[in-house]
């Protein structure tokens, strides 16, 4: 695994910021790290960073604790908080060569590392641009190819899109899965989950600083799999369909709405199967029985609603 | 460590401001020697043909050394109040504690930085000094002393000013709070050292310590070294007990300016290992689990 964590914990006084997450990811993953504003995801990552010190708990990035050797933590990790500043009085290639130099690359071998990072942030044009001219996305990718100085094994993005136009978000998009191509380990937040949907091998939903749902995206998807939810548009009749449902045992949730009448239903496949026919023994005009698949918004959605009901 | 003292100096000589600062520092120096050069002229036209050139170059330089010490008391808390605040009010600190730099390498580079700052103005005020070498009377030995003594005090100030700077998270609250401590430093333990009581019986007590602290005593001390009774300071005529030696002190017989000099490395130290075991992020957790 190249990121293990284990049961971390950290609170500031007494609020509690991180409570017992755990989760892992493996080498080459890109693992999203979803949550409402406030609910731990920045803390987890700068304590991954070997910026803060967790009240309890423990963990590891390629194998180096980040308790016991924060310093060597930090080598293999390449950090980008979700608000930083630059040296605006730098040009890109210097604002490099510096971070480059302070991660202590051999000066025979920067200028390369320089120029391949600006190639791949797409900031050739801007090699000699001092940095506080650059646009907010191109600070962002300069911030990002900062990260990359030192050929880190993780990246730790915290909220890398944010304030990015549309166009942007998309670049910061390709030049995450070229990364994983590159075999980076990527662990990126966002309070956005669509921004990491179609993104991420790994996912986990934090709330109030706990650990919600994690694990390979498809397993947790399946979890959201585990209610089923089935929508049915017929001819006509509609509200007969609806309270054939609500006879039904299984069934937990029957609404009639413009989509056709949706029901939610315990059970696999074959209760689905055994549902169509008994409402086509019952003679009702159905033209149409498809499961709906529930995406990770209303995963995300569900699991952070359970959380603030309890 | 090296990797930052070049982006600070690439930062600072970029901007108007070090310009500026070197040409305002440079030109006040010499105005002050200018007009010191003008009082002793006009008080040389009534005394008939008595003047002594080499006393009157010792007063412009004197006048020079307390200016420069002055100026440089003034600057160097400005200077490096943003070492590490200032890192902090443009969210590049944590970017900085990301890399392979240990704290104590990034708190030496910017002191560094600082200080090579600080060394550029003395070496702008050369020029200026060396021209009360045309009057005799002061040797070069002198200036490149008075240079020392400068540098040593800028080099306590700007170490305690980067220390506030790992304390506090703005820049003008390390500004604030390193001009009230610079103050008592030179002002305040100047005052105390002057009118402590066991100097009100005369000349023969030991100096307190306060007196090895203050820049003030021991640019006295420095400048009245061997000469007479009276500190050839024009502005501010200072009794003969700051130009005493200290022979006490460990069998060493150093003068007071060397005491404070001794001192000031000593508070250098002292605060750049503080400043550099505060910013370190992990830190409350070593301490924690050994």
């Amino acid at each position: 695994m190249s990121v293990k964590v284990h049961q971390l914990n950290k609170r500031y006084g007494s609020f509690p910021a991180v409570r017992d997450v755990t989760f892992e990811v493996p080498s080459g993953g890109i693992f999203g790290f979803v949550g409402p504003n406030g609910a731990g995801k920045t803390t987890t990552l700068r304590i991954l960073a070997g910026l803060l010190a967790p009240t309890s708990g423990e963990a590891w990035v390629g194998g180096e604790s980040v308790i016991q050797r924060p310093r060597a933590v930090r080598q293999k990790v390449g950090y980008m908080p979700d608000f930083f500043g630059v040296y605006g009085d730098l040009t890109v290639v210097e604002y490099l060569d510096f971070y480059a130099h302070s991660h202590g690359v051999a000066r025979s071998h920067r200028q390369r590392v320089i120029d391949d990072l600006i190639e791949l942030v797409d900031l050739v044009d801007k090699r000699q641009a001092f940095v506080n001219t650059l646009s907010r996305g191109m600070k962002q990718r300069l911030g990002l190819a900062r990260c990359l100085v030192h050929d880190p094994e993780v990246l730790l993005l915290d909220e890398p899109a944010s304030g990015l136009d549309p166009r942007a978000r998309v670049e910061m998009r390709e030049i995450l899965r070229e990364l994983q191509k590159m075999g980076k380990t990527i662990l990126v937040s966002s309070h956005i989950l669509p921004e990491l949907a179609d993104l991420c091998t790994h996912l986990g939903i934090v709330n109030h600083g706990q650990m919600l749902v994690h694990g390979p995206v498809a397993d947790v998807l399946a979890q959201a799999e585990v209610g089923q939810s089935v929508v049915i548009r017929v001819l006509e009749r509609a509200e007969a369909v609806a309270d054939h449902l609500r006879q039904r045992p299984g069934v937990s949730r029957v609404e009639v709405g413009s989509e056709g009448v949706v029901a939610d239903l315990t059970g696999d496949d074959g209760d689905v199967a055994a549902l169509l026919r008994s409402l086509v023994e019952a003679g009702l005009p159905v033209v149409e029985f498809r499961k709906r698949s529930r995406g990770l918004e209303e995963l995300f959605l569900e699991v952070t609603g359970e959380q603030e009901g309890a | 460590m090296l990797a930052i003292v070049l982006k600070e100096f690439k930062s600072r000589m970029r901007g108007w401001r070090t310009p500026v600062i070197l040409t305002l520092y440079v030109g006040l120096l010499a105005n002050a020697a200018y007009g010191q050069a003008q009082q002793m002229a006009t008080l040389a036209a009534y005394s008939y043909g008595n003047n002594n050139p080499a006393a009157e170059g010792m007063q412009i330089f004197s006048t020079l050394a307390g200016f420069q010490l002055a100026l440089l008391i003034f600057l160097t808390p400005a200077l490096s109040s943003g070492a590490l605040a200032g890192e902090r009010e443009h969210q590049t600190f944590d970017l900085l504690l990301c890399t392979g730099l240990s704290a104590p390498a990034i708190v030496l580079g910017k002191y560094l930085a600082t200080m090579a700052f600080v060394l550029l103005l003395l070496w702008a005020s050369l020029p200026v000094f060396s021209l009360v070498l045309l009057f005799g009377g002061v040797a070069p030995l002198s200036i490149a002393l008075v240079m020392l003594l400068c540098f040593a005090t800028s080099l306590a100030i700007s170490a305690v000013t980067v220390l506030l700077s790992a304390i506090f998270h703005r820049v003008q609250i390390v500004t604030a709070v390193a001009y009230g401590v610079v103050f008592f430093q030179t002002v305040g333990l100047f005052v105390f050292a002057r009118f402590a009581p066991v100097f009100q019986g005369g000349a023969s007590g030991p100096a307190p310590l306060a007196a090895f602290v203050s820049p003030i005593t021991a640019l006295a001390s420095l400048l009245s070294a061997g000469n007479s009774p009276y500190v050839g300071f024009p502005v501010l005529p200072l009794p003969l007990y700051f130009a005493r030696t200290v022979p006490r002190l460990s069998q060493l017989h150093l003068a007071l300016w060397e005491v404070h000099i001794l001192i000031d490395v000593l508070i250098a130290c002292v605060a750049l290992g503080l400043a550099s075991y505060l910013i370190q992020p992990t830190r409350q957790l070593r301490r924690r689990r050994p």
